[in-house]
């Protein structure tokens, strides 16, 4: 019973608040986006700015026929959007998000962070090989370039603050930030930073690195064949993930929860939605750039860039070290 | 909706406790408002209505203060706003891609065309309104309808929705693809007053003429008279502003030399006058139908081709239409 | 055990992109042959939306043809009825009233900035998806676009398929109330249209996206009948209403923008510039407009049936697409033996399948967006 308590509840309860704050991001997204192009947005399903629009979207997606194209490996068709969501979540048990502590206590958080929300690629990867849609099918070629390089930047950028302050754990991190951020730390922080958005946008399939879900180009990508439930399933999971990558970058780069008048778990999330809101500007103002062009980029100017860095940020440890 | 209908009205013996016929109308109404609150239409037009509907999802108008956003996949789509001329060859596709969306499903014909086909209706390649297709649930009025008629025909939709009332239209009907007859028509003599070339020299013509600086072709097309086809060419030089117009009388067996390898853009206008007329041109690249569907019977342009003569799938012929119309 | 190595040639991977696709602007179908993002080979399908206009009109009378032909391009119908009647005036040697010719120019000049507004925002939409940057620029363009369409709902009384033009003259008047709903209007659009064409032509991404995307060369425009700003933006000097003016194009001053390399860069410019000419064309009609009739003939109820003389005749004039003309064969009758629409985007559209080869799928979105085809008028 003290199990039950002790484990399942923190569950129960970080994936319902999860997926509440998740559904009310697309609401604010599509909210957001209304007033970049001077529209209104989702109004009169729930009157006050309907307030009820994602309540009824989720609904109407669950109520939806279930269907899957003919000749698609249906076991893997079917797995698909469940693992991407599972993992989506999973990443959440090592954030210290809703309590006072992460739910898995280990001093390697960062690492194993990385290391599960990678796995995602693996069922976007199902997703659109067993759609039996060539859509699809690119659409996946596209991701896996796509993600392969740009998480060498996401996580060296990630890395650096790790090196300076020693430690891979969220709670050491969070303890050097309650002097001053990490972002304020000079030059290397902000580049750091700078690093870290611009490969986390692409990690998280935003415009202008959205190449998997070009609507001109591929339709809806790896999603092309997936109706209802299954469908709203990697949307969610789209926005779960996205959202942890911002949680991640508040807590790393922005001190997590330490503010200037009071210290609370509450500012997390309040910073993470600031980032996500600063995400959903570059969104709504940027054309989506060619997928030579992306990788080039990547190439040739992120990673370069975010090794220099690397040895910069090791040696002023090592110096500092050598100081105390 | 209906696996889960189905499902909850397997749970018998939970049906014959006291109250739950209520619930079960409870939760419909609360099905029916999800389905109604965020209807997402696929992003597919068909003409100039298709405009419209775009200006009715742009700031002014805003669909999205409904809740519709719309989708490019068929999958993900609830609504199919039907906005234009719904021809035969697309006719096909849109039945596909009615078939691609998951249920529950709803079809709004918007504008004249897709109602009833409206002044194109007794042309061959015309569906005479897209409920010969697929069913439809709404129809929205007007050449093409205002966003304003747009918003009322979307809430007259939800407001069916709502009360779980759907009633689509369709008119089934089932043609067989037959051989056209020929029609007797009084064709005209020849009506150009300017000089005729004989049809083989056209390639030896049309190298002249590039010579000459006339390296700009218009158009090509073709006249039916009597007794022969007329083709006509109309080469510019753009540089003096001088317009060529050169005339070519075919022979019986209406074939003459292609002229793609000498202007590159004759290559697709000579694909419309061999699909138009059936004139078949020597060494062109790839002599197919362009504007109608491969397996179509006929030359449309000929005079003896009549206007309502082709019966397709999806095209009723007109004793068809007549009985139609007189039912209601 | 041997080691084999098996080697088979799957051939190229044929993706079909339309007719339902986001980005083909409306209903067209591309068959690209991949390999990997790489197209080998192209073949393109049209014909979803032929509606047999030209059949259709063999049965028409001349005063009932113009309505008709509005809805084939579906993005300046004024200019399908505008080139039409002036067809039919010269075959006829058909008077028009100086105000109307001013005030078929104004409403044509309107269209022409509506029409490349939509694309401009299609374009948008092609480059940024329906959930991005492209949205935004599309919802702009847009917004734009509706001002247009209320001046000419005041003045025809339709958004716009607007029926102005008849033979001989125009159906509507304009008054002053109107004159100066469209002097606010021109008012309004004028810093609009500068602002955009600052924002797009030094726009990052969109530079990297249409430069050295699509090159036509002068040759290829020349050779497949290209015209409009795909051949202005190819860098070829021809634009009907300087050239081979019609109406009254030759007593206003307006620059015919070129382009340089030909690159879909170019031809988006082309237009936005070509808008800003439109808007000093409005300024100068405004200036100059005369009084006078509306129409040389009586009224369409009374008038007598128009009988070309027997021939044919053929005249363009530049729609926004580029050169349209209407080819039209008389027997003496009321109704046309045949009519020819010499359809610009028909052969501006002809140039994608050499265009394609050996570009990247995105890139065939680009570059088919650049030729802003119209399907109303490709398939007619």
């Amino acid at each position: 019973m003290n199990l039950f308590i002790d484990f399942v509840t923190p569950i129960f309860l970080t994936i319902s608040i999860l997926i509440l704050i998740v559904a009310y991001l697309v609401w604010l997204e599509r909210k957001v986006a209304a007033k970049m192009q001077s529209r209104i947005g989702p109004y009169l399903v729930g009157k006050p700015h309907g307030l009820l629009q994602p309540l009824a979207d989720a609904l109407k997606l669950m109520l939806k026929d279930d269907s899957s194209p003919k000749n698609s490996d249906r076991l893997l068709f079917n797995f698909g959007p469940i693992w991407v969501m599972v993992v989506s979540l999973a990443s959440f048990a090592l954030l210290p998000f809703v309590f006072e502590n992460q739910m898995i206590k280990t001093n390697l958080a960062l690492m194993l962070f990385i290391a599960i929300s990678s796995l995602i690629i693996v069922g976007i990867f199902i997703a659109g090989w067993s759609s039996n849609n060539k859509f699809a099918l690119i659409s996946v070629i596209r991701i896996i370039a796509q993600i392969i390089s740009y998480e060498i930047p996401l996580i060296i950028s990630l890395l650096i603050p790790c090196i300076i302050i020693g430690s891979l754990g969220f709670i050491e991190i969070i303890n050097y930030q309650q002097t001053t951020w990490f972002i304020f730390y000079p030059v290397i922080g902000q580049i750091a930073f700078i690093l870290f958005f611009i490969s986390s946008l692409a990690e998280g399939n935003r415009i202008p690195f959205d190449l998997s879900e070009a609507e001109s180009e591929l339709v809806s990508g790896y999603t092309t064949e997936y109706s209802g439930i299954k469908f709203a399933l990697f949307y969610l999971a789209e926005y779960v993930h996205l959202f942890g990558i911002s949680v991640l970058g508040s807590i790393i780069f922005l001190g997590g929860p330490s503010g200037i008048f009071f210290t609370s778990n509450f500012l997390i999330v309040f910073k993470a939605l600031l980032l996500f809101t600063i995400v959903l500007f570059v969104r709504w103002s940027f054309f989506r750039i060619r997928i030579d062009q992306l990788l080039k980029f990547n190439w040739n100017n992120l990673i370069p860039i975010s090794f220099v860095l690397l040895l910069i940020s090791c040696l002023l440890k090592y110096y500092m070290d050598l100081v105390i | 909706m209906g696996n889960v209908k189905k499902s909850l009205k397997d749970i018998g013996s939970f049906m014959k406790l006291p109250g739950a016929n209520m619930f079960m109308t409870k939760t419909e109404d609360l099905f029916n408002w999800a389905n109604k609150s965020s209807l997402w239409p696929l992003s597919f037009g068909l003409a100039c209505c298709a405009i419209e509907m775009m200006a009715t999802f742009s700031s002014r108008y805003d669909l999205d203060r409904l809740g519709m956003i719309t989708r490019a996949s068929p999958r993900q789509a609830d609504l199919m706003i039907v906005a234009g001329t719904v021809t035969v060859k697309m006719g096909e596709r849109i039945k596909t891609l009615y078939d691609q969306m998951a249920g529950p499903k709803w079809v709004i014909a918007a504008g004249s065309c897709a109602i009833s086909g409206d002044h194109y209706r007794h042309v061959y390649s015309v569906v005479p309104g897209v409920d010969w297709i697929i069913p439809v649930d709404v129809y929205v009025p007007g050449c093409p309808p205002t966003p304003e008629a747009f918003i009322d025909g979307i809430l007259a939709l939800q407001d069916i929705i709502s009360k779980g009332k759907s009633a689509p239209t369709f008119n089934s009907v089932s043609c067989e693809r037959k051989s056209i007859d020929e029609v007797k028509v009084k064709k005209k003599e020849i009506l150009f007053d300017k000089e005729l070339i004989d049809s083989n020299l056209i390639f030896e013509k049309c190298n002249e003429i590039k010579s000459l600086g006339y390296n700009y072709l218009n158009f090509i097309t073709a006249t039916d008279f009597d007794n022969s086809l007329v083709l006509t060419y109309m080469f510019s030089n753009n540089f003096e502003n001088k317009k060529l117009e050169i005339n070519v009388k075919l022979g019986p067996e209406n074939r003459l030399d292609s002229i793609s390898n000498i202007y590159p853009g004759a290559e697709w206008q000579e694909r419309e006058v061999y699909d138009m007329f059936g004139v078949k041109f020597n060494n062109h690249p790839k002599l197919e139908r362009i504007l109608m569907p491969d397996d179509w019977i006929g030359h449309p342009l000929l005079k003896n081709y009549k206007m309502e003569q082709a019966k397709l799938p999806y095209r009723p012929s007109r004793e068809d239409y007549e009985s139609w119309k007189t039912k209601l | 055990m041997e080691n084999k190595i098996i080697e088979k040639d799957f051939g190229d991977l044929a993706l079909n992109m339309g007719p339902q696709h986001p980005s083909t602007h409306g209903v067209f179908r591309l068959k690209l042959h991949l390999e990997g993002e790489k197209i080998n080979r192209v073949e393109s399908y049209l014909g979803y939306l032929h509606r047999g206009v030209e059949k259709l009109t063999e049965n028409l009378d001349y005063d009932m043809i113009p309505p008709v032909l509005e809805r084939d391009d579906y993005l300046s119908p004024t200019s399908n009825s505008l080139g039409f009647i002036n067809t039919i005036e010269e075959m006829c040697n058909i008077e028009v009233p100086k105000r109307a010719s001013y005030l078929r120019v104004l409403i044509a000049e309107l269209q022409r900035i509506s029409s490349h507004l939509v694309a401009l925002g299609t374009y948008g939409l092609d480059l940024g998806g329906a959930l991005g940057g492209g949205a935004s620029l599309f919802l702009y363009c847009f917004r734009e676009r509706e001002k247009i369409l209320d001046v000419l709902e005041v003045i025809t009384g339709t958004r716009f398929h607007t029926n102005m033009n008849q033979v001989g003259g125009v159906r509507y008047d304009v008054n002053d109330e109107s004159l100066n709903k469209i002097k606010d209007l021109i008012n309004y659009l004028k810093p609009k249209l500068n602002e955009y064409y600052n924002v797009i032509s030094n726009d990052e991404i969109f530079m990297k996206r249409t430069k050295n995307i699509g090159i036509i060369t002068k040759e290829l425009v020349m050779s497949s009948g290209g015209s409009g700003p795909v051949a202005r933006g190819s860098g070829i000097n021809y634009d009907i209403r300087k050239n081979n003016s019609y109406e009254i194009y030759d007593e206003l001053s307006f620059e015919i923008p070129i382009g340089k390399n030909g690159d879909s860069y170019d031809r988006t410019m082309v237009r936005m510039r070509e808008t800003i000419e439109s808007i000093k064309i409005i300024e100068q009609i405004l200036e100059k407009l005369p009084e006078g009739a509306l129409c040389s003939r009586k009224p369409l109820k009374s008038a007598k049936l128009l009988k070309p003389p027997k021939g044919s005749h053929y005249k363009a004039i530049e729609s926004p697409r580029g050169e349209l003309g209407f080819f039209i064969v008389s027997d003496g009758t009321s109704m046309p033996y045949r009519m020819k629409i010499r359809a610009p985007s028909f052969s501006n559209l002809s140039i994608v399948e050499k265009l394609l080869p050996e570009t990247y799928i995105a890139d065939a979105v680009v570059i088919l967006g650049s030729l802003d085809p119209v399907f109303g008028d490709v398939d007619r």
